[in-house]
């Protein structure tokens, strides 16, 4: 029978032992392998979802940054139409301004939500968010900042629709002085027309007065005045 | 040839000039009858001589020199054609009493009594519109009375 020298076992266990742990650091290279693939694809999933989620989150918030445009547009329109002193070309004037202020805010307020698309899309390929987590604090600083803009950007609207209406006052009170004005050049010719009415009267019930007093006689007598009196003979060259 | 003091006669006699349409019109009829048969001419004259006998007395004119009567009317219509009439516009109908008045008053200065033409509106209220030789003067109460208020307006308004 043979048999192995001491040292020989020694070896042989040794070997083995190597074999193993070799095989034991393959395994857990090939585990780690398959698990940071999973990890990554769940990552990446969760990553989709959120940017969706945020997409629509914004879109949202675009949607109701373009209702509150239109309110105070709705609102601006109708505190013009509602101006009696207003004319037409002022109203319209007013109608045109509004809607350019309206036009400029409402592009305003879609750059910065387009804005805010674009570092989200840049937070995500910058692979600064791995984790939902991550994401959720991205994400919560995003809407946080959105109805922060959103909300000065109300109180823009509403500042700029309190100035609306603060100058259509203005205006309408300038109007107001205008009326006055008009009104007051009115009572004038119309004080003026009434003096000249009873001046009439007056005058027609004077010419009446002596048309229905005066006789025949003193008809012919006041004729017979005027034609002895030298100064008409002269006039007439007699 | 009727002299022109005679013609000033007729005047006294015709002071409108609708009098003296009235006598052009008889003159024009007299004429006919210078040319009918009896007895109508002797009517149509006889009627004339009835109406103005007494004025063409006092011009001095025989009516029953019929020869001479043709000439005289024409003289007379020639004459009356020409007349320069005051126009007058009176608020009442003027009486003949009245005209005399104004024709004895105008006599010494136009040189003759003046024949008038009289139109009457009562718009004038009173006092004569005189339109005469293309002079022009209204010395009515309307005018009168407008320039009196006007020239007063301010004093009459503040009063109101």
């Amino acid at each position: 029978m043979y048999t192995l020298p001491g040292n020989a076992y020694i070896f042989a266990i040794f070997i083995l032992f190597q074999g193993f742990l070799v095989l034991l650091v393959l395994f857990l290279f090939i585990d780690k392998f398959f698990s940071t693939r999973k990890h990554r694809l769940e990552a990446d999933l969760v990553k989709q979802d959120a940017f969706k989620q945020a997409l629509k989150e914004l879109g949202a918030a675009k949607t109701k940054a373009q209702q509150i445009i239109k309110d105070a547009q709705i609102s601006a329109a109708d505190i013009i139409s509602k101006s009696e002193y207003i004319s037409a070309s002022t109203q319209k004037n007013l109608d045109d301004g509004i809607n350019n202020l309206v036009k400029r805010q409402e592009l305003e307020i879609i750059k910065i939500i387009d804005s805010f698309n674009a570092e989200l899309k840049s937070e995500f390929d910058k692979e600064r968010i791995t984790t939902l987590s991550g994401f959720k604090t991205i994400f919560q600083e995003v809407k946080d900042a959105s109805i922060k803009q959103l909300s000065s950007f109300n109180d823009i609207l509403t500042n700029s629709s309190l100035d609306a209406e603060g100058s259509l006052k203005a205006q309408a009170s300038e109007h107001l002085e205008e009326m006055r004005l008009r009104l007051k050049v009115y009572e004038e010719a119309k004080t003026k027309e009434i003096q000249d009415k009873l001046f009439s009267v007056l005058l027609a019930v004077n010419k009446n007065f002596f048309s229905q007093t005066m006789t025949i006689d003193d008809h012919e007598d006041l004729v017979i005045k005027l034609f002895r009196d030298a100064a008409l003979k002269e006039t007439l060259g007699l | 040839m009727i002299e022109m003091s005679k013609f000033y006669e007729m005047h006294r006699y015709f002071k409108t000039i609708e009098n003296t349409k009235t006598f052009l019109s008889d003159i024009t009829k007299a004429e006919t009858g210078l040319f009918k048969q009896a007895p109508e001419e002797s009517r149509l004259l006889n009627d004339f001589d009835h109406k103005y006998s007494k004025l063409f007395l006092n011009m001095d004119i025989d009516l029953s020199k019929k020869d001479k009567l043709t000439r005289y009317f024409s003289e007379i219509k020639e004459y009356f054609a020409s007349l320069n009439c005051m126009h007058l516009t009176l608020a009442f109908s003027p009486s003949d009493r009245f005209l005399d008045t104004l024709q004895t008053i105008l006599t010494s200065s136009v040189g003759f009594p003046p024949v008038f033409d009289v139109s009457v509106d009562p718009i004038a209220i009173g006092g004569v519109i005189i339109d005469y030789n293309g002079k022009y003067l209204d010395l009515s109460l309307n005018k009168l009375l407008d320039r009196y208020f006007m020239e007063h307006k301010n004093a009459i308004l503040s009063g109101l």
